[in-house]
């Protein structure tokens, strides 16, 4: 009872650095407690959303030319418990434009199916669903409502070339299968019996496809059954040219999770940053407590109080500030939790529900207890080795006997300045701290701008670590595709083509094998997104390059030979290169042409890559090219808008993160710069006074204060803007090491660190000016006569 | 000696907690005159300290004001007030205030530099003022806690006179000495007198008060009486038994 009441009494005397403290404790509490939380609940949550529409294990789309023998593959997986076909219509180059909220056109690929037929798996169950669903009702995706700001009843035009269809939303579903064009660039809607007969009527918008959902008997090993699948179709459909695409439950829910998943990793790791900053008040405000109050503390010890129940009365101290933190930060996480479930939302494509977990409160309470009580215990600690006697006579109050490195005597510097200096110098110990702070927060300043520009607005290093090609126009031709791809090539308004295809490829090393994206070109240097991170690309026929992901799964490295099986044909490369994309997992590969043959003697490339002169219109350039091959079986697409728009999903939550960090650390620098000053007047009141006393004006003071804190501020905020330009990439790719991302190649733009360390100092100067302005209004007999707080 | 530097009329200074008013000074009228060394007694809570505050413009009066050679300063801003102590004052205290992260030369060269540039001469004149007091070499780059408590009080007293201050304003400046260090400090401050430079002194020590010639006695905020003595003479057991007997009519 007697410690809770110095406690008490120590928390009451310390106003601003104990509301510091709080903050700083409620705001790593709202980052630790929601990062965990969505880390530790995300896979129960997906797979509960998934059973509640007896969502599809895997999934196959193909023209149907292969059904039975795809239902003999199906059947004949030991995993296999059940599976629904239907009748769909696949669009491969069709385009969309929200009429009501005004966006412009894009580009997606898209699978109808009838809203009517009777199905058990992947059920329909409809968000937000009209009263009454129109004709030309559509059902789509709950990533448009969420991240795209789509509503019931909006306007939705359906276009492929120059045919448009306007339909109307009536509703929105969830399944993690095509939760995020960011996962499966497709769109799967479901419109009404009517308006599904009608398009499947009219040719021009896509080709009738069979889709067949699958339920397995172990949801953990999708990957395994999708894997099985696709060596069994090689099998008995060896080019697989109507097969339109395969997707396995495990796959899907990893790809869902990936940005959401760093996201949270990103606001866990900046908690633990602030924990660090909170860890680092908690030394500077118990050193200047015992400092301070070191006469009381030799009191309550001649009174009988051993320094172990002193030293108990700064815990507790920390222990109720670290109880009330942690309960504001535990409420605000309650209050925010609508923009947390719309970020995770928006990112994963399901609609997130924060609930409240004990297991996540107990966790982040421990964590935040051990490090706020650990830190208070070893600063508070020399309270044992003082004896009441040295306590009484100040005896650890700071005597100077260093170097006088700033005589007035011989000083060139204004009295000023080198009375500004001289604090400096003085003040090492609290200045360094406090640079120590702003200097992370500079870094993190500047990492958490060149986020947002390289996600928001210029996307292309973004692109580039997906691990796509950067080409404005991509088509695909069925039949005459070397006049076509020559003729293309020579267009006006042509830059660039190149010939660059992929198949999923299952390569073997030892006794592993891994499923791999790999993709086929000639000639590697003639890409524009360079993916290799060490060694180089493949420039022989058997030759490979393959990301770490890969080589990491099949334990293989450099140098080492690989297979590739294809239709039964088993061809050896040897590895000289690693590569790096965030696109299929990480799971790439990368062949040349003439390695592509010796696996495929038949093989003709069916995709080009189109890029287009500065200038020229992406749009315009896909019409010539569909009017100009009309009668040819080839699809053509708006390559780089539909990536840039599956992106676009990522913006709003990229957006309120990092809103949300840059508000927190401006508060954080005000709440630092405010308790430094804060500290520093009270603890040198005496010497202000007398200084007020001697004739210096307040404006000297105030200036003299201006002097020694700004270097600290501005070196700071520019030191760790600098470390943020150059750390920003590397710490990028140790949080992206999980999905095989070796080098980031994001753009920071040295205009951004400038900004920062101007934005940061000003903060600093603000909060300085506004705290050192108490020293006008107070008069220097008060000042000295109050004596130390 | 006649010329008055100093004039307070109806001076008052009030404190407000809340609702509660205390009055510390009540409508006194102070006049200094040049040379003086005037000691102001009184018992605890008399409002000594106030009055030699609010007299040397550290704090503003509630009411009345203050003449500083004819002029009124108890008008002036915070600021103005800042510039009129660092030319016309100088200030010793009970608790000496050095500043404990600057030398024994920076501590008074500070003090030099709010008034002159020249930095040389304000170097040497704290030099000479230094040898004056009985501060050697030796002690120049000393910091304040490595000197002996009359050493800091004698460089306070330094400092306070750097810039030849009209009046030099003391707050039991021998009350945290022992007595060899205290009468040392107060001889040096009778030199001072001497020289020309007025003293406002607060002390409790009859020992120190027998140092001024004239004495003021304050009793709940009112001069309730003063006393005028000759010039300082040592050892003078006339003078002792006069101011002896001056404050036990106070009530001392």
């Amino acid at each position: 009872m007697k410690i809770l009441m110095i406690a008490t009494n120590n928390i009451r005397k310390a106003k601003v650095a104990t509301a510091t403290l709080i903050i700083l404790i409620a705001i790593a509490t709202i980052f630790l407690y929601v990062g965990i939380s969505v880390l530790s609940n995300l896979d129960t949550f997906i797979d509960g959303k998934n059973a509640e529409t007896n969502g599809a294990h895997f999934i196959s789309i193909t023209d149907g030319s292969h059904d039975a023998a795809i239902d003999q593959i199906y059947e004949s997986i030991d995993s296999y418990a059940s599976s629904e076909r239907e009748e769909g219509l696949m669009s491969m180059s069709s385009k969309y434009q929200n009429v009501d909220t005004g966006e412009e056109a894009y580009s997606l690929s898209t699978l109808f199916l009838n809203r009517e037929t009777p199905r058990d798996i992947s059920r329909v169950t409809i968000i937000d669903e009209a009263a009454q669903i129109p004709e030309n009702g559509v059902i789509v995706p709950y990533v448009l409502k969420i991240a795209n700001g789509y509503k019931t009843g909006d306007t939705l035009k359906f276009m492929v070339d120059d045919n448009t269809t306007e339909l109307e939303i009536a509703g929105f579903y969830e399944d993690l299968m095509f939760a995020s064009p960011s996962n499966v660039s497709m769109y799967k809607l479901y419109v009404g019996d009517k308006q599904f007969n009608d398009l499947m009527n009219q040719p021009v918008y896509g080709s009738k496809c069979s889709y067949s959902a699958v339920i397995t008997d172990d949801i953990d090993n999708t990957e395994a059954f999708e894997s099985q699948f696709t060596k069994d179709l090689k099998t008995v459909w060896p080019e697989r040219t109507g097969s339109y695409a395969t997707l396995s439950y495990g796959t899907m829910k990893i790809g869902v999770a990936v940005f959401i998943n760093i996201i949270m990793a990103v606001l866990v790791a900046f908690s633990i940053i602030i924990l660090a900053i909170a860890a680092i008040v908690i030394k500077f405000s118990t050193t200047t407590h015992i400092e301070n109050n070191i006469k009381n503390i030799g009191a309550l010890e001649a009174m009988g109080y051993t320094s172990g129940q002193i030293l108990g009365s700064i815990l507790v101290e920390y222990l109720l500030i670290t109880a009330v933190g942690f309960a504001v930060g535990l409420g605000a996480s309650m209050l925010i939790s609508p923009v947390i479930t719309n970020v995770v939302s928006s990112s994963i494509g399901l609609r997130w529900t924060t609930g409240i977990y004990p297991r996540t409160i107990l966790i982040s309470l421990a964590v935040i207890m051990i490090a706020v009580l650990g830190i208070s215990y070893f600063s508070a600690f020399k309270i044992k080795k003082i004896t009441p006697l040295t306590a009484l006579r100040n005896g650890i109050e700071t005597h100077h006997f260093g170097k006088n490195r700033v005589p007035l005597e011989r000083t060139k510097l204004s009295l000023n300045m080198a009375m500004g200096y001289k604090s400096l110098i003085f003040n090492k110990r609290q200045n360094l701290i406090a640079g120590l702070i702003i200097m992370m927060l500079s870094l993190v300043t500047v990492f958490s701008f060149a986020a947002y520009y390289n996600f928001a607005v210029d996307k292309s290093a973004m692109i580039k670590l997906i691990g796509l090609e950067t080409a404005e126009v991509q088509v695909t031709a069925m039949e005459n595709e070397e006049t076509i791809f020559d003729e293309i090539a020579a267009m006006p308004g042509v830059a660039d083509t190149v010939k660059l295809d992929s198949f999923d490829g299952v390569i073997k090393y030892d006794k592993k094998e891994c499923g791999a994206s790999t993709r086929i070109t000639e000639d590697y240097s003639r890409l524009k997104v360079d993916t290799c991170v060490k060694g180089r690309m493949p420039v022989n026929d058997n030759e490979i390059a393959i990301t770490s992901i890969v080589l990491n799964k099949l334990g293989a490295q450099m140098g080492d030979t690989v297979s590739i099986d294809y239709n039964g044909i088993t061809r050896e490369f040897l590895v000289v290169g690693v590569t790096q994309q965030f696109n299929m997992l990480g799971r790439g590969a990368a062949i040349t042409t003439a390695g592509m043959k010796k696996l495929m003697p038949a093989y003709q490339e069916k995709n080009l890559m189109v890029y287009l002169a500065d200038g020229e219109n992406t749009k315009s350039f896909v019409t010539r090219i569909n009017n100009q091959y009309a009668n040819q079986n080839i699809q053509t697409a708006s390559y780089f808008e539909s990536i840039e728009m599956m992106l676009d999903s990522f913006e709003a939550s990229i957006k309120i993160v990092v809103t949300g960090c840059l508000g927190i650390i401006a508060v954080i620098i005000v709440f630092v710069m405010f308790l430094v000053i804060r500290v520093r007047i009270l603890r040198e009141r005496i010497r202000l006074g007398v200084s007020k006393a001697l004739g210096f004006t307040a404006n000297q003071l105030i200036g003299q204060i201006l002097i020694s804190q700004m270097p600290v501020i501005i070196g700071a905020s520019a030191l760790g803007a600098v470390a943020g330009y150059f750390a920003t990439n590397p710490l990028l790719a140790l949080m992206l090491a999980a999905n095989g991302i070796l080098n980031c190649e994001f753009y920071v733009d040295p205009r951004l660190v400038l900004f920062t360390i101007i934005g940061i100092s000003l903060l600093g100067l603000a909060t300085v000016l506004i705290v050192a302005n108490s020293i006008r209004k107070i008069s220097p007999c008060r000042m000295f006569e109050e004596g130390v707080d | 000696m006649e010329n008055t530097i100093l004039k307070a009329e109806m001076l008052s200074k009030t404190y407000s907690n809340g609702s509660i008013m205390q009055h510390v000074l009540k409508n006194l009228n102070i006049d200094i005159k040049a040379g003086d060394f005037t000691v102001i007694m009184g018992s605890s809570g008399s409002g000594k300290s106030t009055l030699l505050y609010a007299l040397s413009g550290m704090d503003k009066p509630t009411l009345g004001k203050i003449d500083f050679k004819g002029e009124e300063i108890s008008k002036y801003s915070n600021d103005r007030l800042a510039v009129f102590r660092r030319k016309h004052c100088g200030f010793v205290f009970q608790q000496i205030y050095l500043n404990e992260t600057m030398s024994v030369l920076d501590n008074i060269i500070i003090s030099g530099l709010l008034v002159s540039r020249d930095k040389k001469a304000i170097a040497a004149r704290a030099k000479e003022l230094l040898h004056q007091v009985g501060m050697t070499e030796v002690c120049y780059q000393k910091y304040p806690s490595q000197l002996s408590g009359g050493e800091a009080q004698r460089v306070a007293i330094v400092r306070a006179l750097i810039n030849a201050p009209e009046i030099v304003f003391a707050d039991e400046p021998t009350g945290a000495l022992n007595s060899t260090n205290a009468i040392n400090v107060l001889d040096v401050m009778t030199e001072v007198n001497a020289s020309g430079q007025s003293i406002i002194m607060v002390t409790h020590d009859i020992k120190t008060a027998r140092r001024a010639n004239r004495i003021l006695y304050l009793k709940d905020g009112v001069i309730i009486d003063e006393l005028k003595l000759g010039s300082y003479v040592k050892d003078d057991p006339q003078r002792h038994k006069i101011l002896r007997e001056f404050l036990e009519r106070m009530g001392w």
